[in-house]
């Protein structure tokens, strides 16, 4: 297990080189350049391009590049060009709120999917069955921003009972939560209950019931276990999307996350904010995802093995 | 000795299924209620979304401001009430459904054609090519999508064209590691290995059992992402990313009734059962379609 | 209940329904006998209902696929007798694993891959006994001993996937054993394992009925298996009884024309290389389009104009030898 995850770890180092020289490059193709973000509109040719020379804009891409790996290497991510701090500066404060959401919602969304998926699953047919299947459908075609808007209209702007806008009491995580986790939670239940129905028709279980162990000994003790596989993968998944989501989310109820702050750098064309939160949350991904595949291999014993 | 392989290859055809798979997916898909009236909202809509320019004027019934209307809840005049300029919403919601309709079949469609060069080429030709391919494929999709895009369409400008090409340099990766799975899974299937070991041409394999067995899990995955597009490419649009007002774009629509939802709900409900309804159809068609190919399934 | 049998089944009609809401008899009217102390072979091709008629007995039967009529008359421990069709799930789950046991075809899939195989067959012990972990464990590994496994305590940690097909089906044995059940089904035990692994584990079988006085119902579709171990025979068609006699019985006198088929179709090492493989010609008829007349008269050799018509009951014929044909028989 130790030499698979320095493995992982290892093979993690082509995918960052690959991710940050992706996104290395596409920020330089826009149109901001540090001396027209730092100086403002009013400067002057000349000034924007003795500030660029100043600070090396103006040497080719790949040796920028090389020197922006070195520093990141070394903990450096460079500095903002609009607000001139380093780019950990700015974007520490602002990762625990977007965690914060994205982990509870990863949380709460296992919560409420598995056992509804479970449920769902051994009542194959009934009428909750196809309660759980409408809902969760009509979840994943609905964009997680106007679900936010539609529980903005009815709590805030109808009943009065929860704050729209900021952070201040537990309040304010509600509707941003549910927004994050509902999609989320109605897709784990989708697939709990598919792999839960293909797990229950599986030999073993036929076994563990010619030895008289009950229903519920045999979905909680021998079927759960195996149906989680693919569900805990697709938690990971679910993790960096909401991520991303919280983009939306935090810009809908005005959360000053990681995602408005990147929002707010593209659209101020200032690329080592961009640069850096791209890398962080590409690594934050990767090493979710290889937790996750740990977790699998410890729940079951033939992806353990595999590993070697 | 060569009539029995004959029959045995006869045989082979059987056992992947399908004489003609296109009837017989299609017979066991009218079968499914619900996948059938999504279809036939869909075809409705799609026309709709096709006489919308031939019905209203896009300068004078969907942008032209009309001050004297300003926010009024649906009536009989305006169905669907007016937005802040005195604009017809249910105008505008429906001539909406051709940017959404357009841009997620695109997107989907582009794609879908990278996406099976690029997987069926890894999973052919396999080795260095494969594994170098796949490794991009792979740091690409852990870019979180959203953050990718916003990027992207940072460079290539706001609009229906920037966000088309983000939207699919996002999800081509997706396809491609699919249809490799996909792809190489049918190359591995028993049946194949069969009708190679009885001496078929490869051309003829890939005609006659590769293409078949794929066509349908490929189809199945375009549908359920032409709903994923149409939802990005609003909450795009809702970032003022994407289609830019005062065009009628859905996720637009509703960028502009956050502020006024306290006066004007209609204006943040509208659209956005538009969007609901559009991608829920095409999730529909792909959820009867799984079931078709597969009837096992259920 | 005849005093020396374990297990009378009387009229079993397992259903399933179709999808025109019409009902299909995989199992249509067994009448089976397991006497104590023996064992019965059930015989026929894959799909006549063998697999389903010993599910009906364990009462292990996937929704909606149901008992419809008949009764299975138990004779349990301390001699009172149950009808296993008709108590409550509860009760059968008390039955399950103590009384009778079973053991399945694929030993690849029959097993949970993600616990050890040691603790699943400790799961046999304490979900019907109160007993300490530890005693359990000693149990366990003693039956591992029992059905012939190496190094019990070491396997007694491993995982399905690490260990060989054999193995795997002597875990399934212990697992059904280990509590000395009075009755073992074993539904096709050896098709999936190899021919040598199939005699060994036949050799095992036999010996732990002598240890245990235990009868066995074994379901398979392989006479060859039943001239090894089984005392009587039942010969199963199209979810029916056709033909019944003692082992040496029936392959002394056959009568049956569909059990004269399966006979020749055994292929002999020692007979003759030339001509083919004897087969059967045509398919058992569908579940849905059962005929009323006699069900295997589309590919008897010897069907007349009674065969098409009328259904032939199962008559004795002598020695304890039934038989479902019209055909007369010589003595």
């Amino acid at each position: 297990m130790l030499k698979y995850t320095l493995k992982r770890l290892l093979f993690m180092i082509p995918s960052i080189l690959i991710i940050t020289f992706l996104t290395f490059f596409i920020m330089s193709k826009s149109a901001g350049s540090p001396g027209s973000v730092a100086l403002g509109m009013q400067a002057s040719k000349e000034d924007i391009a003795a500030y660029n020379h100043a600070i090396g804009y103006d040497r080719p891409l790949l040796v920028r590049y090389g020197d922006y790996m070195l520093g990141a290497v070394q903990g450096d991510l460079g500095e903002s060009y609009k607000a001139q701090l380093p780019v950990s500066k700015v974007l520490l404060p602002k990762f625990p709120i977007t965690c914060k959401l994205a982990i509870l919602a990863v949380l709460l969304s296992a919560l409420i999917g598995i056992p509804i998926g479970v449920l769902a699953a051994v009542r194959k047919g009934s009428i909750a069955d196809t309660g759980v299947t409408v809902v969760s459908l009509v979840l994943a075609s609905m964009p997680g921003f106007w679900l936010a808007l539609l529980m903005m209209l009815l709590f805030s702007l109808k009943l009065g009972l929860l704050p729209t806008f900021g952070l201040g009491t537990w309040k304010n995580y509600v509707m941003p939560l549910t927004t994050l986790s509902l999609p989320s939670a109605a897709y784990v239940a989708r697939m709990v209950r598919i792999t839960m129905i293909n797990e229950l028709s599986s030999d073993y279980v036929r076994t563990a019931r010619a030895k008289g162990a009950g229903p519920a000994r045999i979905v909680f003790l021998h079927v759960l276990r195996n149906a989680l596989v693919p569900v805990i993968t697709t938690l990971g998944m679910n993790f960096a999307g909401l991520l991303g989501g919280a983009v939306i989310v935090e810009q809908v109820f005005g959360l000053p996350g990681v995602g408005q702050e990147i929002l707010n750098a593209i659209n101020a064309k200032d690329s080592p904010i961009v640069l850096g939160s791209t890398i962080i949350l590409s690594l934050l991904y990767m090493v979710i995802m290889l937790v996750m595949d740990l977790i699998n291999a410890l729940l079951n014993p033939k992806i353990r093995d595999n590993l070697g | 000795m060569t009539k029995h392989r004959h029959k045995r290859q006869d045989r082979l055809g059987e056992m992947a299924g399908r004489t003609n798979p296109v009837a017989d997916v299609w017979r066991n898909f009218r079968h499914h209620p619900v996948s059938m009236a999504a279809m036939i909202v869909l075809v409705a809509m799609i026309i709709m979304a096709i006489a919308a320019g031939f019905i209203w004027d896009y300068e004078t019934d969907v942008v032209a401001i009309h001050a004297a209307d300003r926010l009024q809840p649906p009536s009989a005049a305006h169905w669907f009430g007016t937005d802040d300029f005195g604009r017809d919403v249910f105008i505008r919601v429906m001539y909406g459904a051709r940017y959404s309709l357009f841009i997620g079949i695109v997107t989907s469609a582009v794609s879908m054609v990278f996406g099976i060069v690029i997987g069926a080429s890894c999973a052919y030709f396999g080795g260095a090519y494969d594994a170098v391919i796949m490794r991009i494929m792979d740091a690409i999709v852990c870019i979180p999508s959203m953050l990718l895009m916003l990027a992207l369409v940072a460079v290539l400008g706001k609009g229906m064209k920037g966000m088309i090409i983000a939207m699919t340099f996002v999800s081509v990766p997706g396809y491609a590691r699919i249809i490799r799975s996909i792809v190489l899974g049918v190359v591995h299937q028993e049946y194949i290995e069969a009708a190679l070991a009885s001496g078929t041409s490869h051309v003829e394999i890939i005609r006659r059992h590769i293409l078949p067995n794929c066509f349908g899990p490929i189809l199945v995955d375009v549908l359920m992402s032409v709903s994923g597009c149409i939802m990005s490419a609003s909450s795009l649009s809702f970032l003022s990313m994407g289609i830019q007002v005062p065009a009628p774009e859905w996720g637009a629509m509703l960028s502009g009734a956050t502020k006024l939802m306290q006066l004007s709900p209609h204006l943040a409900i509208f659209p956005g059962l538009a969007i609901l309804l559009t991608s829920l159809c095409f999730n529909l068609i792909g959820d009867g379609l799984t079931d078709a190919l597969d009837p096992k399934s259920r | 209940m005849q005093s020396d049998n374990l297990i009378e089944v009387r009229g079993l009609r397992t259903v399933l329904p179709l999808k025109n809401k019409e009902l299909a008899a995989p199992v249509d009217d067994i009448d089976l006998d397991i006497p104590l102390r023996k064992t019965v072979g059930l015989v026929g091709e894959s799909g006549c209902g063998k697999s389903m008629t010993a599910r009906s007995i364990m009462r292990l039967l996937d929704y909606p696929i149901h008992i419809q009529e008949g009764t299975i008359a138990f004779r349990r421990e301390g001699g009172s007798e149950i009808d296993l069709a008709a108590i409550s799930e509860k009760e059968m789950r008390g039955v399950r694993g103590r009384e009778i046991s079973m053991i399945f075809q694929e030993p690849m899939t029959a097993l949970n891959p993600s616990i050890t195989v040691g603790k699943q067959v400790r799961e046999a012990i304490t979900l019907h006994e109160n007993i300490s972990r530890s005693a359990a464990k000693e149990r366990v590994i003693k039956a591992f001993y029992d059905v012939g496994i190496p190094e019990p305590e070491q396997r007694y940690h491993a995982y399905p996937h690490q260990l060989s097909g054999g193995l795997r089906q002597r875990i399934c044995i212990a697992m059904a054993m280990v509590l000395q059940p009075a009755f073992l089904i074993a539904d096709e035990p050896t098709t999936a394992l190899d021919v040598t692994v199939e005699a060994q584990i036949l050799a095992l079988m036999k010996q732990l009925q002598q240890d245990n006085d235990m009868s066995i119902l074994l379901i398979t579709h392989n006479l060859g298996v039943v001239a090894d171990i089984c005392d009587e025979v039942n010969v199963m068609y199209a979810g029916q009884i056709v033909e019944h006699a003692e082992k040496a019985e029936l392959f002394r006198r056959t009568l049956h024309p569909y059990t004269r088929g399966l006979m020749k179709a055994i292929p002999r090492v020692r007979g003759s290389m030339e001509g083919e493989l004897y087969t059967i010609q045509g398919t058992v008829p569908s579940l849905s389009q059962m005929p009323t007349a006699c069900r295997f008269c589309a590919r008897c050799p010897y069907a007349q104009e009674q065969c098409r018509n009328e259904m032939p009951s199962l008559r004795d014929v002598g020695n304890g030898h039934l038989v479902r044909c019209f055909r007369e028989v010589e003595p």
